[in-house]
């Protein structure tokens, strides 16, 4: 074995908290090597971040570590702060997971790179402008030396990170510590920046310490796995023997949790029943050819003009009684404004949605509408924020029931409370407690309680699983296919994550810029998926299973969403008709029918 | 922690917590406001002295603009010898008491051999004599001295309560309806509503204060329902409030804005809550913190304002006073007469304190975080 570049050894982390003494980290031992990949999983509030954090210094005020942490030989713990700095910037780097708030905002991205580089390696201007342009490019920044001019709020999120990265290895570190470096990032995205870093490594021969709750990425990227709970390693090995042979029951859980693209149907979960007879069911809502365009503010003239951000541009589904369609895309795709659509939350909107074949929810407004609302519920992505931080939960709960149904008496209201807190697992004595003293899976319950008190008919899950660790997101998903066999209500399960999408519903939807480029059956999307784009969103999640992950060949997305401003980006995938003038109205692209039930956008032939 | 998902034999325990009874912020904010010791005795000093500003009539044998002309600018009773305020000796040895001593017209004991000889026992009295009720050395002490003028300064600060208790608790709910009201709304439906009504803010903000009551006390000078001295006591709440709801409208307009954006608000929708039950259920509660913070620091300021009107006479009018004149009289005669600020000063201070902690209890209290 080669001289570790980092040494952990009996590794302790206290925080000094109003409540307390929390042992944040207690005793890590591990090494990492030169050019090995060593990933660190576990669940949030595990430590695995704080670990690090201690290792190069950066631990907050009220925290404290003991122990030792060796840099090449160099104790780092108790190193003072000149020493830290050095090694911080140039040796052993940091990527952070949120690009946006790691970078200056008024500084351009070219002087960013540059200050590191004249900080820490000693040379001049003009070389280091020089070698921050090859940073940029080797990160494969498109037309790099513009970018260099820019500032960080006007690049993606991708581009950021891919920013951030340059900026980490500027200076040839022999390790970079990785925190959740791609968790804010779209799938396809995520798949170039990994490349990236994979890349690194073999040419640079740089260590990698990667942080992540993503099974998939650790599988993709790493040599050796450490699994984190509760600040402790329960198992640590070659990541082969971690994914094949777990042997602590955690590590098991954490692996049985995982969603897995390529089986959707997991032994041991609640299996999901084939809808039969799809044709002859009742269709619950038509959407018909919906729209949803923002008119945004651009500079020019006295006033600046308008454009209209087409978020939603002509989506039409059936969505029949008892059915889940799952809808994928990309931040920005204009998932959730096509949910807030359906649900006439937002405006302005054009189409139609018809409610059971009588009603166009779009015609209907005030009270007509408020009434209705009690047959389609939402549940949100961020459970905290779509809590009243006020109201006690058991209120939250009763709310729209007691707006539906006001005539009840106040000893009914708190019976069915109760009795649907029971069912999402929620104990009932808990009624009067808030919801900041619940974890994130507890108040995602509460939200599905409150979703579900009134018996709806549809139930829209927006990103409901997202913000949730593993288990958690199983649990919420098992969850919600239980209830949907007890009430059978139909539901649209938005999310960005394809194989948690895949888990639940009966046919996936993949919008791309506010149009479907795909809809199909939940296996024929998989097994058979026809659209370029469907197919390089498959290709990019990547499967917790090392073995396979290694032989996998990877169908590329290049580049970042374009924006949907742009009247061009309708037709990335139909170049071929493509009029080269953002403003200019555009053809679009229709949907057709490739099979039964089976519908794909035109496109130009791959 | 998470509850596992097979938890069919977790429910049946769970049928026996089936008692607990819903409870809604305000219940839990009452509880925890009972709590806060430092509220709970400021709320009970301020009903102390809210009561003796209604009681204050029956509370002392002096009316609140009976001069006492034997005892002018005179020291607290318990501080001197009430007996001997004519005597030169003592005067020469205290010269507070001298103070009010110079002005002496008749001394306790003459008072008492005038009315024995006028109206005692076996004294007719003569014509255009009234007997009133025998003189007792009571009537000659001032418990918190008197004024430059022979007023009764406890009383007159009990009345001062009266008007500047009513000045600032009236103008800041005045002022706290019409801001949150105001803000809520502009802040929840927003756009173009938006900006109408906080220009019109704007608009208001740019008028002097000073400049805007001086307009408004000036224009109803000469309409008689406005010179009765209660509706014109009215108007300074009118005045006062109409500019303190300004600052009020803008915090809450700003608190209501970052609210109305929250997932919470939009659940609310979702669930066919109308419009004003969301403003009422979720967003009032959330700006609440901010809103009795700025109450706490209203108060204070609106009895001082009150004060400033009083002196430019613009506010109310002699014998009629409030804590805000009767410091600045103190203040003038604060080397010779000190009692005369230091008592409405005491006063006025406590008051402020005790709204400060139920201020800050009332905003904990309503923080579900805080426990």
């Amino acid at each position: 074995m080669p001289e570790p570049i980092l040494q952990i050894q009996d590794l302790n982390v206290r925080f000094k908290t109003p409540d307390g003494i929390v042992h944040a980290v207690k005793g890590a031992t591990f090494d990492i090597a030169k050019g090995e990949v060593v990933g660190v999983v576990g669940e949030s509030g595990s430590g695995k971040s704080q670990m690090f954090m201690a290792a190069v210094g950066l631990l907050s005020g009220n925290g404290e570590a003991t122990g030792s942490v060796k840099f090449k030989g160099q104790e780092l713990i108790g190193a003072p702060q000149k020493l830290l700095r050095t090694i911080r910037g140039s040796k052993a780097s940091v990527i952070f997971q949120d690009p946006l708030t790691s970078l200056t905002p008024h500084m351009k991205v070219g002087q960013q790179i540059v200050e590191i580089l004249t900080t820490h390696k000693n040379i001049g201007q003009a070389d280091a402008e020089r070698r921050a342009l090859d940073m940029l490019e080797l990160v494969r920044i498109p037309e790099a030396k513009r970018r260099m001019q820019q500032y960080p709020h006007e690049l993606s999120g991708g581009m950021r990170q891919r920013v951030m990265i340059a900026m980490a290895t500027a200076c040839d570190p022999d390790l970079l510590i990785a925190d959740e470096p791609t968790t804010a990032l779209d799938v396809t995205v995520q798949a170039q920046v990994l490349e990236i870093m994979r890349d690194l490594t073999r040419e640079l021969g740089t260590a990698i310490a990667l942080i992540s709750h993503d099974m998939g990425v650790i599988a993709s990227m790493c040599d050796r796995v450490q699994v984190m709970r509760y600040g402790e390693f329960v198992e640590a090995g070659p990541v082969d023997d971690i994914f094949y042979a777990p042997r602590h029951d955690y590590t098991r859980m954490l692996l049985d949790a995982v969603p897995r693209l390529d089986q959707p149907d997991k032994p041991g979960h609640p299996v999901l029943p084939p809808i039969e007879n799809w044709w002859e069911r009742e269709t619950l809502i038509d959407v018909q050819d919906v729209k949803v365009h923002f008119p945004i503010r651009m500079s020019g003239g006295l006033f600046g003009k308008t454009k209209p951000l087409k978020a939603v541009n002509g989506v039409s589904f059936e969505l029949k009684k008892g059915e889940t369609l799952g809808i994928v895309g990309e931040s920005g795709c204009g998932k959730s404004t096509l949910a807030r659509a359906v649900l006439q939350l937002v405006e302005p909107r054009q189409g139609a949605v018809v409610w059971l074949g009588k009603k166009d929810l779009m015609k209907t407004r005030g009270n007509e509408l408020r009434k209705m609302r009690r047959e389609f519920q939402i549940v949100f992505q961020d459970p905290l924020a779509s809590l009243d931080p006020r109201m006690p939960i058991g209120k939250s709960i009763a709310e729209p029931l007691i707006t539906q149904e006001p005539h009840l008496a106040a000893s009914e209201v708190r019976d069915r409370v109760k009795d649907m807190m029971k069912r999402v697992g929620l104990d009932p004595a808990w009624i009067n407690r808030y919801p900041h003293e619940f974890s994130g899976g507890q108040n995602q319950r509460v939200g599905i309680a409150r979703a579900m008190i009134v018996r709806p008919q549809l139930v829209i899950c927006d990103e409901a699983v997202s913000a949730l660790d593993v288990s958690i997101q199983r649990q919420i998903v098992d969850l919600l296919m239980k209830l949907q066999a007890e009430f059978g209500m139909s539901m649209m399960f938005i999310s960005h994550d394809l194989s948690v999408v895949r888990q639940i519903s009966h046919r996936i939807m993949v919008l791309y810029l506010g149009r479907i480029v795909e809809l199909a059956d939940r296996e024929e999307i998989y097994e058979n998926p026809l659209h370029p784009y469907t197919r390089g969103l498959i290709s990019a999640v990547p499967l917790p299973d090392p073995k396979l992950e290694r032989s996998r060949t990877r169908i590329k997305l290049h580049g970042d969403l374009p924006s949907p401003l742009d009247s061009r980006a309708a037709l990335t995938f139909l170049k071929s008709k493509v009029i080269d003038d953002p403003d200019a109205e555009q053809y679009v692209p229709q949907l057709v029918e490739a099979m039964p039930g089976h519908f794909v956008a035109e496109h130009d032939p791959v | 922690m998470a509850l596992p998902l097979s938890q069919d034999a977790k429910l049946e325990a769970m049928t026996a917590a089936q008692e607990v009874k819903g409870r809604s912020l305000w219940q839990d904010a009452r509880r925890r406001l009972f709590r806060n010791k430092a509220a709970v005795v400021s709320m009970i000093i301020l009903s102390i002295i809210v009561a003796l500003a209604i009681l204050a009539p029956s509370l002392s044998r002096h009316a609140y603009d009976a001069q006492d002309y034997n005892q002018v600018g005179c020291p607290p009773s318990w501080a001197i010898d009430m007996t001997k305020l004519d005597d030169l000796d003592y005067a020469d040895a205290n010269p507070e008491a001298a103070i009010c001593g110079q002005g002496i017209v008749m001394s306790f004991e003459t008072a008492l051999a005038d009315w024995e000889l006028a109206c005692g026992e076996g004294a007719s009295p003569g014509d255009g004599v009234v007997c009133g009720a025998k003189p007792t050395i009571d009537d000659f002490k001032h418990f918190l001295g008197t004024d430059a003028v022979g007023r009764d300064l406890w009383v007159r600060i009990l009345y001062g309560a009266r008007v500047s208790l009513s000045v600032g608790v009236v103008a800041t709910v005045v002022a706290l309806f019409i801001g949150v009201l105001y803000g809520a709304t502009a802040g929840y439906i927003g756009g173009r509503v938006d900006s109408v009504m906080m220009r019109f803010v704007d608009i208001m903000y740019a008028l002097p204060f000073i400049f805007f009551v001086i307009i408004l006390m000036t224009v109803t000078a000469d309409i008689p329902f406005f010179k009765d001295p209660f509706n014109r006591f009215i108007l300074i709440f009118a005045a006062i409030g109409a500019v303190e709801w300004l600052t009020m409208a803008r915090i809450v307009r700003g608190q209501t804005l970052s609210i109305r954006r929250k997932e919470f608000v939009e659940a609310a929708v979702a669930a066919g809550v109308s419009n004003r039950a969301i403003i009422v259920r979720h967003v009032i509660p959330n700006v609440i913190g901010p809103v009795i913070v700025f109450v706490t620091l209203t108060i204070p300021s609106i009895i001082l304002a009150e004060s400033f009107l009083s002196f430019l006479g613009l506010g109310v009018q002699e014998p009629m006073t409030s804590w805000g004149v009767l410091i600045s009289e103190g203040a003038n005669e604060m080397e010779t007469k000190p009692w005369m600020l230091i008592f409405p000063a005491l006063m006025m201070a406590v008051t402020l304190f005790c709204f400060n902690f139920i201020g800050d209890g009332l905003r904990d209290a309503l923080d579900p975080k805080d426990r």
